[in-house]
């Protein structure tokens, strides 16, 4: 469908394009964080914030063809503020990770963290799936349902973990901080990928 | 999909000995339908009370709630199932024995508790994710 409004050039086929590797890019950063959490392994921090810049560029890349005049005006400004809604998702992944690799993930909560991580990586796959059914004109009411059930799945462990956050010793202040911004990024990306599942929707609305 | 992926973890629980009273202040709090009754003694098995078995068998017939033991309106036994089991298999089981939920267990310990609500959100989910028409 998206398509469809296509004014005739190469433009906006090559935004689709860019707009499909960022939301790629951050599936496989959803994934390795996912992983992150599993195993502890340490070069999965570095592979994060190196698909992290290159999320940075294919953002850039996709702006800067819509300001060359890819789609109509009208649809400018969703489009511009999807992507922009993957990129903050995008940073969430990497300060989550870089939050985890200064804190010792406490046995009490680290089941519900390492759930979370998985419901975020669903949600990513299901907004793929989402953006491919909506460029070939398709309805995606079930894919935003899914993904708003598995936010709320994500707000219910937050719940969770708030609650037993209290028994989690922390060395000093600073410690303190880096579990709170770890948790608070870790949680708040299924927010941000159901409000980017909400514009996708606002966009193919506006199309009928 | 299992069980695993889609069960609530976090049991709400209340001993056999307690009052229905009891069981239904923890219900109103925790704005849950259902709790696990641990059994107070040895002869007694675990089991489940549910706001309709408050309401059919202690409200409708006039018994004070403060008087009567939540274990002896708690139903059982409990309906258990293994981690691994999938979410087709329970939800017949479900339909076959008419009940909204069942208990997740490992090794004779309730590990968790799946209920339609789960059932019903792990088949949207697992439906937009598979793209069937």
């Amino acid at each position: 469908m998206l398509k469809k409004f296509m004014r005739g050039d190469r433009k906006e086929e090559a935004a689709l394009t860019a707009m499909h590797e960022h939301l790629d890019l951050l599936c496989a950063a959803g994934q390795a964080l996912s992983e992150l959490l599993s195993s502890g392994s340490k070069d999965l921090v570095e592979k994060i914030f190196d698909l992290e810049r290159d999320g940075d560029a294919a953002r850039r890349r996709v702006l800067s063809i819509i300001f060359e005049g890819a789609f109509l005006p009208y649809l400018r400004p969703n489009l511009c503020r999807f992507v922009e809604l993957v990129d903050e998702a995008f940073d969430t992944v990497e300060d989550s990770a870089r939050y985890f690799n200064l804190i010792p993930l406490h046995p009490s909560i680290a089941d519900e963290c390492r759930r979370i991580a998985s419901f975020n990586r669903q949600m990513c796959e299901i907004l793929i799936l989402a953006f491919e059914l909506a460029v070939r004109g398709e309805d995606i009411r079930e894919q935003v349902l899914a993904i708003r059930i598995l936010e709320k799945r994500v707000d219910d462990l937050k719940g969770d973990i708030e609650q037993k956050i209290h028994e989690v010793p922390v060395a000093d202040f600073w410690q303190g901080k880096f579990y709170s911004d770890f948790l608070h990024n870790l949680t708040t990306f299924s927010d941000l990928i159901e409000d980017a599942s909400d514009a996708l929707y606002v966009l193919t609305v506006s199309f009928r | 999909m299992k069980l695993e992926e889609i069960m609530t973890r976090k049991l709400e629980s209340i001993p056999s000995d307690a009052s229905v009273y009891e069981a239904i202040e923890k219900m109103v709090d925790k704005r849950i339908r259902s709790l696990l009754v641990r059994s107070s003694h040895p002869a007694e098995s675990d089991g489940v009370v549910t706001a309709r078995d408050v309401v059919f068998k202690v409200l409708a017939k006039g018994l004070h709630p403060m008087k009567v033991r939540v274990g002896d309106i708690a139903c059982r036994p409990l309906r258990c199932v293994s981690k691994d089991e999938t979410v087709e298999r329970v939800a017949n089981l479900m339909e076959q024995s008419n009940v909204a939920r069942v208990f997740v267990c490992d090794g004779g310990t309730v590990v968790g508790v799946v209920a339609l609500m789960d059932i019903l959100q792990a088949a949207l989910v697992d439906r937009a994710r598979n793209r069937h028409a």
